[in-house]
């Protein structure tokens, strides 16, 4: 579009302004005017009328009058004009005018001329003054921004400066090469710490070893230490001896002198003196045994004479012994001997008893040879208790029959009286239909009713819609005749004509006839005029009209085509309808409300058909019970037989058995009793036998006994015994004997100590006669003839030998203070040689060095033992390990730390290429445009514009050296020629994509400088080639440089 | 030989050498971590008494140990005497040690001048030597050895080794890299060809720390590490039972002696749907890892897959709390643990990078200069020099990244791009 003229009613200070077309020929055209002379208004004016007054503000009302408004001529490419219309307070009432004449509204305005282009927008591309150029936020809303700033990307550009600065301090917190605190930084700082740690842990091989020299030293220098301290020990020892050894040394030397004094006795036995004082002591002793043997072999003597023993006796003591052992049992078994009779009685008696119990031909024989083992008994009650088994078979049998019989009566009964109510009830009056067919046929007939009554309504309703479109129908047929009218006015014009002529015929040919020949023919014209227009008028009724009858006949068509349709469907209906009653057995002319009688009738019937069928099944159930009972009768029955058979054969059987084993023929229960009875009897019979032999034992020994008993009395001339006194008889003799044999016992021991009291009497000798030889023997060994010189020589040799002894002990003590035999001499040769205060210094001497040897040799120790606890930590300890572990795992943290920030570092570095490559290559089309609007605008000192991806909102511009410079960074003139170049760009990609507009500038040019205008107006014209362009300045300058450098443009003054 | 014989083949002790990638741990009770801390810098000792045992248990006639028993770099008295109180348990028992030195044991480090047992015989550096392995005054083996006098030994010892006629059952023991692996120092290079052309019977070899059978006849074994050290060694770690019937036939055992164990968990987060469900599966997973272990201790490195709605919560320090929770359901302050020693995401967004990549959007200009590093030397070298601050502070401590780590560098910087500029609702 471009703009072709306008008009101002009314708007700010113009009034009734005006521009033609012709004006505005050509582009750029430059709209000059002074301060106040409407250049600003002008503008607004457009964009008033194209987007409301309201949004311009004060500028809106008129300074002289008048109704604010006007209209605005565009055209577009074909050459059509559109004439935009607003008027009226507020946003004012908008009419468009078409090319056709036609007028259209406001929603007009906006799709088809401004195509959706909002205020905003038209703003800032296409009605751009200084104020809307230098407001840069504006390009960042979002229908400009989305054309200049990052849609390209395909990366929300917020999301872009997020993740750039996500990249940036992530990679920041991990590591800084000139930080202390990020994780990277820490960890180098805790590794070198480790590797310090370990680097002195590493040098423990060296330490070992030189430490397990060092100790070797030690361990050598404590030997030589030890071997020294014992040289000085025993030093110290030797002089302590000496010391010791000098008192008895002194005592040695006196005695030795005192020995020389005493008579020589150079022997003597040993203990001689005592020796010979207890040979004395014996040899009394020894007297005084022999007297005391001597009296014993007296006495013994004589007691022995005095004691006699009878022999016969004597010689039947064993026997009398034997006797009198069994003594007790021959009294028990005389008692018994009369027990065991009178049980043998008793027993018999028994015995004839059971066998009298078990009948008359039952003896003893007959008892044992009957077979009375646990098999016969066994057999016995199984025999029993099978023919107990089979009988109460047989009677549960019977019971069972009984119970059937009963079961079968009641079965008869029963089918009886289902027959009876079956009788009972009443068949069937003729109809054939089946029940469930008339429900069918029921449920049909009540759907059909429904839809007949539903078709008679509707059919009614478009009867009634028919006659009502008739109606509107002749009504319009009616009005289309009406229009003719018209016609009747035909004869003005030729009133008006007539008239004219008339008027001239009647006026001459002067001016008064020429005045009515022309009002004539002038009020001919109107009337025709008017004529033309009521015929327009009525035939575009008439059109209307027969566009409306044409429509109702074709809808009448269509109502009693569906008239018809209905009709035939209610007749089908209605047909269908008798043929449904017919089955239900009532008249066609049945209704809805004649429904629910039909349906309980049927209800009815169909209960009474359910409970006929449940009588039939329960009768033919009744019938099949009656069939089964009999057949169970009958299998019953033989049963019975088949059990009593059995128990026949059984008792037979039965019979059989007892005869082989010689039993009464009895009934299988009492057989066991009499099993029973035979066993007892069996049993008496063998204890009478065992007593029997009792008795007879205990009487065999009772007599043996007395036998023995007077067999001794007869070869002691004594009286016969008999049974009761036999046992007295022998208890007196025992006693005898036992008396005979004490005599004889003190015989024996008697005669033995008088032989032991003759050997001793023997050996008292002996030993008198030894002792005597013995006491001479000594004292010839001592030199003396008689006691008492032995006596004095024992004296002597016994102080000689105290001295010596004596001595001797010294000697002893010193050898042992000596130590040995072999340093004996020595040691007695220095303490011949030394005396006591020598060995007393020399003694300090040694013990002063020996402490101070003992000091150094405990500093020797203590500092191997140190040595020792150290190599032991170094062997067993895991610092080193420990240490490497946790250097280790220090590496790996770093190893990925350093990952994480070579992967945020890459990310980033290739992040940053990508936005080179995006900004260098793909920047949007009026980017592009923009960059050599401005590369012209300044001759090429700033050669692109560019919009930084990850920073919305921002521009920067790049120089031919790449570098950038962002846009509040430009001088004023430079951002202006940016922000202008940027426009003129938006404002070309607007117009080629969804309308074109003219761009209209409104003093854009104050801050460039000449250069840069002549480099604007440049761009402009190159832009006013395609684009229709409004440059509106105030400065003359301005017009002048516009003047020379697009000479034959036009230029509008205000 | 009269009847057959039995020996152990260990290697690669490295007693008192440091767990390797196990990373500092935080936020835990220092009993909990001085349990695990402990039984890491114990566990080659542990692995070196299982050793031990397995020879009384067995009755071996002999044990051969092919180098780096343990690190002279790591100067550690105490591996040197832990070792000889091993060798003392052996004495006792009659069993004799054949024992080589390797490049980081080599024979003239710094070492504590011990007094060793006469069971254990230690080959001779730089030149190959024997002993006889009597039983009962009968021969039953020869074994053959040499030791590292330095730790860069280039040159190819088993060519030095050579089988004598009358050699009842030749065993050569030998530290060296056959058929030049790369995962390890190229010390002593060789082939199996040159092994087979000294006519050993059995060849005990140390150097891999993973255990293989290069040859069947003659047997050349690399028994391995006997206790897994870093994140990489993973799985059972042991020494071989080689058991040689009268008539030279081998029959070759694998004893799994490791005291803890390292492993690898790897869990997708395709279906997962929150850190709850994530943590529950991880639970029983970790829990069903010992009893696959021979219930023995595991160190494990958890590594979260796939790509799904977990992601975006992962990146956002879930993996801490994570593992927080495990360890403290897991570990004890006391006795054997499953311990999980990190959480390492490779999770993504669901999306296709490729398509995107080819896009026109700033996304897809990062992407696609992403991929042109993979071959663009230049542009390699720029990324390359954005890292350069960090290495200059760090030194020594961090090397710069391989050629293979800087590409995973750049696929996980892709990956942040993504993270940080993907809209959620672009999905």
């Amino acid at each position: 579009m471009r703009l072709a003229g306008l008009h101002i009613n009314a708007y700010g200070i113009l009034r009734d302004y005006t521009v033609d077309g012709h004006e505005l020929d050509g582009s750029p055209v430059l709209v000059y005017g002074l301060n106040e002379a409407g250049k600003s208004t002008f503008m607004s004016f457009i964009r008033g009328v194209l987007f409301g007054f309201k949004a311009e503000g004060a500028k809106t009302v008129p300074v002289h009058g008048g109704q604010v408004g006007g209209w605005l001529l565009l055209e577009n490419q074909n050459g059509e004009i559109y004439r935009v219309e607003r008027t009226g307070k507020r946003d004012g009432k908008v009419s468009v005018e078409l090319p056709d004449g036609t007028r259209e509204g406001d929603s007009f305005l906006r799709s088809r001329i401004l195509h959706g282009v909002s205020p905003v927008l038209f703003r800032n591309v296409f009605a751009i003054g200084m104020d809307e150029l230098r407001k840069l936020e504006d390009l960042k809303k979002e229908e400009v921004s989305a054309h200049i700033y990052g849609v390209g990307t395909g990366v929300n550009p917020d999301r872009l400066a997020r993740a750039v600065n996500t990249l940036e301090s992530s990679a920041r917190d991990i590591f800084n090469p000139r930080g202390r605190v990020q994780k990277v930084n820490a960890l180098l700082k805790g590794l070198k710490d480790a590797d310090r740690r370990i680097k002195q842990l590493e040098q423990q091989p060296a330490r070992y070893l030189k430490t397990k020299d060092e100790l070797a030293e030690l361990e050598e220098e404590q030997i030589s230490l030890g071997n020294k301290r014992r040289g000085l020990e025993s030093r110290k020892s030797k002089l302590e001896n000496l010391i010791k050894a000098r008192e008895p040394w002194v005592k040695i030397q006196h005695r030795i002198s005192r020995l020389k004094e005493l008579e020589p006795v150079e022997t003597f036995p040993a203990d001689g003196a005592a020796r010979l004082e207890k040979l004395l002591e014996r040899r009394e002793a020894k007297i005084n045994a022999l007297r005391q043997c001597d009296l014993a072999v007296k006495d013994l003597q004589e007691a022995l004479n005095k004691l006699e023993v009878d022999a016969r006796l004597m010689k039947y003591g064993p026997q009398i012994k034997a006797l009198n052992e069994e003594r007790s049992l021959y009294t028990e078994k005389r008692q018994r001997l009369t027990e065991e009779e009178a049980k043998m009685f008793q027993l018999q008696e028994y015995v004839r008893e059971r066998l009298s119990a078990l009948g008359p031909q039952w003896d003893e024989q007959r008892v044992a040879g009957l077979d009375l083992s646990l098999t016969v008994y066994r057999t016995a009650e199984d025999f029993e208790e099978q023919i107990r088994a089979r009988e109460g078979n047989l009677r549960d049998i019977v019971r069972k029959m009984e119970a059937v019989q009963n079961n079968l009566h009641q079965a008869q009964e029963d089918l009886k009286d289902i027959e009876n109510e079956l009788s009972s009830l009443p068949v069937n009056n003729g109809i054939t239909i089946a029940l469930e067919e008339r429900f069918t046929a029921l449920e049909q007939l009540n759907l059909n009713l429904q839809q007949t009554g539903a078709a008679e309504v509707e059919i009614e309703g478009e009867r009634k819609r028919v006659r009502d479109l008739q109606a509107r129908k002749d009504f319009a047929q009616k009005n289309m005749e009406g229009e003719t009218g018209y016609a009747k006015l035909a004869w003005l014009p030729w009133l008006a004509a007539a008239l004219g002529i008339a008027g001239l015929v009647a006026g001459g040919l002067n001016a008064g006839g020429m005045l009515l020949l022309a009002g004539g023919l002038g009020f001919g014209f109107l009337a025709q005029a008017l004529l033309k227009k009521l015929k327009h008028q009525a035939i575009t009724r008439q059109e209307q009209f027969q566009r409306e009858v044409e429509t109702l006949d074709h809808e009448l068509e269509t109502l009693q085509a569906n008239v018809i349709a209905l009709g035939n469907r209610l007749q089908s209906l209605r047909e269908k309808n008798n043929v449904l009653s017919n089955k239900l057995d009532c008249t066609p002319d049945i209704v809805l409300t004649d429904l629910p009688e039909i349906r309980r009738r049927l209800e009815q019937e169909r209960e009474k058909q359910h409970h006929r069928q449940q009588l039939e099944t329960e009768k033919q159930k009744a019938i099949k019970e009656l069939a089964f009972r009999q057949e169970t009768l009958s299998k019953i029955k033989k049963q019975e037989t088949g059990k009593q058979e059995e128990l026949d054969r059984l008792i037979d059987k039965w019979r059989q058995w007892c005869l082989e084993k010689g039993l009464p023929e009895l009934k299988p229960a009492d057989i066991v009793s009499f099993l029973y009875l035979a066993d007892k009897a069996r049993d008496s019979v063998n204890k009478f036998k065992v007593s029997c032999e009792e008795r007879h034992q205990v009487l065999e020994f009772v007599e043996s006994y007395l036998q023995r008993a007077n067999v001794i009395a007869s070869a002691l001339d004594m009286e016969q015994a008999d049974r009761s006194n036999a046992d007295s008889f022998i208890a007196n003799l025992a006693v005898t004997l036992a008396a005979s044999e004490a005599d004889a016992e003190r015989r024996r021991e008697l005669q033995s100590r008088l032989e032991k009291a003759e050997a001793d009497q023997k050996l008292a000798r002996t030993g008198l006669r030894e002792t005597e030889e013995h006491i001479t023997e000594l004292l010839e060994q001592g030199g003396a003839n008689e006691e008492e010189e032995f006596r004095l020589r024992a004296a002597t040799y016994a102080r000689r030998e105290g001295l010596k002894q004596k001595v001797d002990g010294w000697k002893e003590n010193l050898l042992s203070l000596a130590g040995s035999m072999e340093e004996y001499e020595g040691f007695c040769a220095e303490l011949d040689s030394s005396t006591g205060d020598h060995n007393l210094q020399e003694l300090e001497q040694v013990k002063a060095e020996l402490g101070l040897l003992d000091d150094h040799a405990r500093e020797v120790s203590d500092v191997a033992a140190e040595k020792r606890l150290r190599l032991e930590e170094m062997e067993k300890g895991e610092e080193l390990a420990r240490a490497r572990q946790d250097r280790d795992m220090l590496k790996e943290r770093l190893k990925r730390e350093a990952g994480e920030w070579r992967v945020r570092t890459l990310c980033s570095t290739l992040l940053n290429m990508a936005r080179e490559k995006h900004e260098r290559d793909r920047q949007p089309a009026v980017l592009l445009k923009a960059s050599g609007y401005l590369q012209e605008m300044t001759h090429g000192r700033y050669m692109k514009v560019i919009s930084p991806i990850g920073s919305p909102g921002q521009l920067e511009v790049e120089m031919p050296s790449g570098e950038r410079v962002e846009a509040p960074n430009l001088s004023r003139g430079a951002a202006g020629q940016l922000y202008l170049s940027l426009r003129l760009a938006l404002a070309g990609h607007y117009s080629t994509r969804v309308a074109p507009f003219p761009v209209m500038l409104d003093d854009i040019a104050v801050d460039f400088d000449r250069e840069r205008l002549a480099g604007a107006l440049t761009v402009i014209k190159e832009i006013a080639a395609e684009h229709q362009v409004l440059f509106f300045t105030c400065h003359r300058h301005i017009l002048d440089m516009f003047r020379e450098q697009l000479p034959g443009q036009k230029c509008l003054a205000l | 030989m009269s009847e057959g014989f039995s020996f152990i083949h260990a290697g690669d002790l490295h007693l008192d050498s440091p767990f390797r990638g196990f990373e500092h741990i935080s936020g835990i009770d220092e009993p909990i971590k001085e349990n695990i801390l402990r039984r890491l810098r114990n566990c080659t000792f542990a692995a070196l008494e299982n050793i031990v045992d397995a020879c009384i248990e067995y009755e071996v006639d002999f044990l051969v140990l092919s180098g780096d028993i343990y690190d002279l770099v790591d100067r550690s008295i105490r591996a040197e005497l832990r070792f000889r109180n091993a060798i003392e348990r052996l004495a006792d028992r009659g069993i004799p040690v054949f024992a080589v030195h390797g490049n980081h044991d080599f024979d003239n480090g710094i070492r504590a001048r011990l007094t060793w047992p006469e069971n254990v015989h230690f080959f001779s550096p730089g030149e190959v030597e024997y002993r006889e392995v009597i039983r009962q005054g009968e021969e039953i083996a020869r074994i053959y050895g040499i030791s590292y006098p330095r730790r860069d030994v280039t040159e190819n010892y088993a060519a030095k080794f050579k089988r004598h006629q009358n050699a009842p059952f030749a065993i050569g023991v030998l530290h060296c890299n056959v058929g030049g692996v790369p995962e390890h120092e190229n010390y002593s290079p060789c082939q199996v060809s040159d092994l087979v052309q000294a006519g050993m019977d059995y060849w005990a070899l140390g150097h891999v720390h993973s255990h293989r059978v290069l040859k069947d006849s003659p047997c050349i074994v690399y028994a391995g590490s006997p206790q897994g050290r870093n994140p990489r060694e993973t799985g059972d770690k042991g020494c071989c039972l080689v058991n040689v019937s009268e008539n030279g036939l081998i029959d070759l055992q694998f004893l799994a002696v490791d005291d803890v164990r390292w492993t690898e968990t790897r869990i997708s987060i395709d279906n997962i749907q929150s850190e709850g469900e994530l943590i529950t599966q991880l639970d029983n997973q970790l829990t069903g890892i010992r009893s696959i272990h021979n219930k023995k201790s595991v160190v494990t490195r958890i590594i979260l897959t796939g790509r799904g709605p977990l992601h975006r919560k992962l990146q956002s320090g879930a993996p801490a709390d994570i593992l927080e929770e495990l360890r403290l359901r897991l570990a004890g302050e006391d006795g054997d643990f499953i311990w999980p020693e990190s959480i390492k995401c490779t999770t993504g967004i669901p999306l296709d990078k490729e398509a995107l990549r080819k896009g026109e959007t700033l996304l897809a200009d990062l992407l696609a200069l992403r991929g042109r590093a993979d071959k663009d030397e230049t542009l390699r070298s720029m990324l390359r020099e954005s890292l350069a601050p960090l290495e200059d502070r760090t030194g020594s401590y961090v090397s710069s990244p391989s050629e293979a780590e800087l590409d995973l560098l750049l696929e996980a910087a892709e990956d942040l791009a993504i993270d940080l500029l993907w809209e959620d609702d672009q999905l």
